[in-house]
């Protein structure tokens, strides 16, 4: 059984709900699964057939109690979203979910709610003017429909399911001669990264060809034919009325194919004259008004594209945006006097700024504050810790420092930790650092002198070392410095790590359990502008590299001063993970460190 | 005859060439305006945090009814409400503000903006609301007429609600403690001033440093600074008491 289905517009109206476990039908639930599609669009994957899309909902803050699996279909004009909401992803779920969508989409068009959707948006009316009847129907229908069909997929899964291990034990036996319990390993696929991917969800059975003929047969009935397939005497008990009710919406499932087929006949026919393209060309370039299609698009999308990865965006972002911009215009009218290129200019415009802003507000000086202004039952200070993760040269330390130079602007005492224990000079570099800041603080500071507590720096700031070593070394240094921080009265702990190359699973592992022993407030990666393609990747390897429960908090992009107006590793961080851009580094001194700008980096992007 | 063809011809070239320069130069006119116009129909805004009660108000005030929405994703637009203005909702998830500031931008005539907060909100959590408000009244505020913000206290069917001046006072302590960080916060990257390329269209950010001006020192924010009126009432979607807010939409729409 699924959760939940609903059918709803992207403004928010909510068209059709439904919840199987007849209990109150929860929005919060739809509301966590936006908020995912908004936020990080990239984590939906499409099924296997490319029709629908998943979307793994992990739990935040406390609008989800628990994560959930969702799978939706997003249909343009009208733009309508259905959302079927269920508890984990499995083979009986996913193929419940897929039946369930294909019925809704199926009904609905028969029913053809969406010509009077569109008709009710053209006219300026309410949505739902004229539709009480038709979803009272759609309701009444999907629910008689769906409890027969969810039985007969069940059932369909179930048995498919032995017959498979059946199938799978014959091949075995003649195939273990040749390679020894091949089927009980998953699939494996290999990444860009050239890493393993994570094997878990993938069907090893797609790749055995030796059995497809047989289980070609025993699939469950794809969802087209699934009103025709159900075994009539599977009704026996059935009462008349039941019987009739699925009968009648048979009827309309069948009837409505026939009228699509005519329709799109007449469509074909009706856009093919002369006249018809002449103008067009004119309304294409000058008039406006011209109802877009694919093929006034390529061109335009082409050319965009080309700019984005000319702009150093990857070549997978840039396709996501251009088919955002797609998404959007096919099928909508340019406004008068524009041309279909500004339409896409402008639409481009808004898919960047959308990707670049964040995705939830970041008001550090806010959460400081909040947290240093609490103490612990023993009275001691709650240090807020920053650490800093990153690819090797990126400008970590350097990064790091700038915060420093700013935290300490801000009347905060910073504790810089020297959590790089493997490259040599890292604990010299970070000296550096903390002496020419306190040295910024503080002019009458002698370099090299000690404070009060015998440590390089002073009262503003002050450096926590211990030498060089292996991982453990790092957690355990860390937890004395937040340690020390509490006890010496510290706002502020700020963590240096070790850079490290984002596709070795060997120097990336350590950092689940940094993450998970030290607790930093914030996780923020630094990535330089300069680095082009590689960015998705880095991107997300670091991300993942904490673990399920954990995220990075946000990015410093670092050397924007020697990048000229090619920003483009600003969106493929951004796109790969859906996490903000806080800081962009812009020069070599304390003070070149600046919030980003939204509007400053699309435009430059676009210029 | 051989004059008067010539004459007839000389005649046609003038046209033509008169003509093609004409085109040309409004094509070009074209090329360089195609910066935005500004949207000259009235309008009123709906805005406010995410889960405040937006969309379910403004179905209320559109069709009459009490529905269930979701979090939206686009705006809710009714034209010609009342048959007098535009009437907007817009989308309250952060990452969608961008739609709010540009529409601020570029409409002509603000009739007026509808606030909508959840009052069974702790007002210690106020701090993004605010933070979204201070966005807001940086733009209205540098705009050329006063817009006035009517900030509807919906929920108040909740025992947990809050008066409507408790959340006017509470806001007021948030935004002036925002206005504080963001005086304290890095400044923002600029093309001229940080990397040196001469990019021509220097952005327009700077606009809103005006507003933030006048609030240096330990100035606390008051609304009753502002050039727009600002009041706060109480109502509730679900109870269908929303007369106080459709009071202040007449006035604003008589205005």
């Amino acid at each position: 059984m699924f959760d939940q289905l609903a059918i709803f517009t992207g403004s928010g109206q909510v068209l059709y709900q439904y919840n199987c476990n007849g209990k109150k039908f929860a929005e919060a639930q739809i509301n966590a699964f936006i908020n995912q599609i908004i936020i990080s669009p990239v984590t939906a994957k499409d099924t296997l057939n490319g029709k629908y899309s998943i979307v793994n909902v992990t739990p935040t803050e406390k609008q989800t109690p628990r994560s959930f699996c969702s799978m939706f279909y997003l249909s343009r004009q009208p733009e309508l979203y259905y959302v079927i909401t269920y508890a984990e992803q499995s083979l009986e779920l996913n193929k419940e979910a897929e039946a369930t969508l294909d019925l809704a989409l199926a009904l609905w068009d028969s029913l053809e709610i969406d010509l009077q959707v569109t008709q009710n948006l053209k006219q300026n009316n309410d949505i739902l003017a004229a539709l009480t009847d038709d979803l009272m129907n759609f309701d009444e229908y999907l629910r008689a429909k769906y409890n027969e069909s969810i039985k007969h997929v069940i059932k369909n899964v179930s048995t498919n399911e032995e017959e498979k291990t059946s199938v799978v034990e014959k091949s075995n036996n003649i195939n273990r001669k040749n390679n020894k319990g091949n089927n009980n390993k998953g699939g494996r696929k290999w990444g860009r990264d050239g890493m393993v991917e994570d094997t878990s969800n993938i069907d090893s059975s797609v790749l055995d060809f030796s059995s497809t003929a047989i289980s070609s047969s025993s699939t469950p009935a794809p969802a087209s034919e699934l009103d025709t397939s159900i075994d009539k005497d599977n009704f026996g008990s059935r009462t008349d009325k039941g019987e009739f009710l699925i009968k009648e919406i048979d009827d309309l499932l069948s009837t409505n194919v026939e009228n699509k087929k005519e329709k799109l006949a007449e469509k074909d026919e009706s856009s093919s004259s002369y006249l018809n393209s002449a103008f067009g060309f004119l309304q294409k370039n000058l008039l406006g008004n011209k109802t877009i299609t694919d093929k006034d698009l390529k061109p335009v999308i082409s050319s965009l594209k080309k700019k984005l990865i000319s702009k150093n965006v990857a070549p997978e972002a840039s396709d996501y945006l251009t088919n955002l911009v797609k998404k959007d215009l096919i099928g909508s009218k340019t406004e008068s006097w524009t041309t279909v290129e500004d339409a896409a200019r402008d639409s481009l415009t808004n898919a960047l700024t959308q990707v670049l802003t964040p995705g939830v507000s970041v008001d550090l000086l806010h959460e400081i504050q909040n947290k240093t202004g609490t103490r612990t039952s023993d009275g001691r200070k709650n240090p807020y810790v920053f650490s800093v993760v990153g690819v090797n040269g990126v400008g970590k330390s350097t990064n790091l420092s700038k915060l420093a130079f700013w935290l300490l602007q801000n009347n905060f005492k910073v504790l810089i930790v020297a959590c790089d224990t493997f490259r040599s000079g890292a604990v010299e570099q970070l000296r550096v650092h903390v002496e020419n800041l306190a040295q910024l603080m503080d002019e009458s500071h002698i370099r090299g002198s000690k404070n009060k507590r015998g440590k390089t720096g002073n009262d503003y700031v002050e450096l926590f070392e211990a030498g060089y070593g292996g991982s453990d070394l790092v957690t355990k240094i860390a937890k004395q410095a937040i340690k020390y921080a509490g006890d010496e009265d510290f706002d502020i702990v700020l963590m240096d790590t070790a850079g490290r190359r984002h596709n070795d699973a060997t120097l990336m592992s350590p950092l689940k359990s940094f993450a998970e022993q030290a607790k930093p407030d914030k996780i923020i990666m630094v990535g330089e502008a300069l680095v082009g393609t590689d960015s998705v990747q880095q991107a997300k390897n670091f991300n993942d590299a904490f673990g399920r429960a954990r995220n990075l908090d946000f990015f410093i992009i670092s050397k924007c001063d020697t990048v000229g107006d090619m920003l483009g590793a600003m969106v493929n961080m951004v796109y790969a993970t859906g996490i903000p851009i806080l800081f962009v580094g812009v020069g070599q001194t304390y003070t070149d460190l600046r919030t980003l700008s939204v509007s400053w980096a699309v435009n430059t992007l676009m210029a | 005859m051989a004059d008067i063809n010539n004459v007839v011809a000389i005649a046609l070239t003038c046209l033509l060439v008169v003509l093609t320069t004409v085109a040309y130069f409004i094509l070009t006119a074209k090329k360089s305006s195609s910066k935005k116009t500004k949207k000259r129909e009235p309008a009123v805004f709906i805005t406010g945090p995410s889960r405040s009660g937006k969309t379910a108000l403004f179905t209320l005030l559109t069709t009459g009814d009490v529905r269930n929405t979701v979090t939206s994703q686009d705006i809710n637009i009714k034209k010609k409400y009342e048959n007098k203005v535009d009437l907007i909702d817009f989308p309250g998830h952060v990452k969608l503000h961008y739609k709010l500031i540009d529409s601020l931008r570029n409409t002509e005539h603000i009739k007026g903006l509808i606030f909508v907060v959840d009052a069974t909100i702790d007002p210690k959590r106020l701090t993004d609301t605010a933070e979204f408000l201070l966005d807001i009244l940086s733009i209205t505020e540098v705009s050329k007429e006063p817009i006035d913000i009517l900030i509807a206290c919906n929920k108040s069917e909740s025992f947990t609600a809050r008066p409507p001046n408790k959340i006017k006072e509470a806001l007021e302590k948030e935004v002036s403690m925002a206005i504080a960080r963001q005086k304290k916060s890095l400044s923002e990257v600029n093309q001229k001033a940080d990397l040196g390329a001469g990019a021509d269209d220097a952005t327009d950010d700077n606009e809103n440093a005006g507003f933030l001006e006048n609030f240096n020192g330990d100035v606390t924010f008051t609304f009753s600074m502002l050039e727009g009126e600002v009041d706060a009432s109480k109502g509730s979607v679900m109870k269908k008491d929303i007369s106080n807010w459709e009071k202040w939409l007449d006035d604003k729409l008589s205005a």
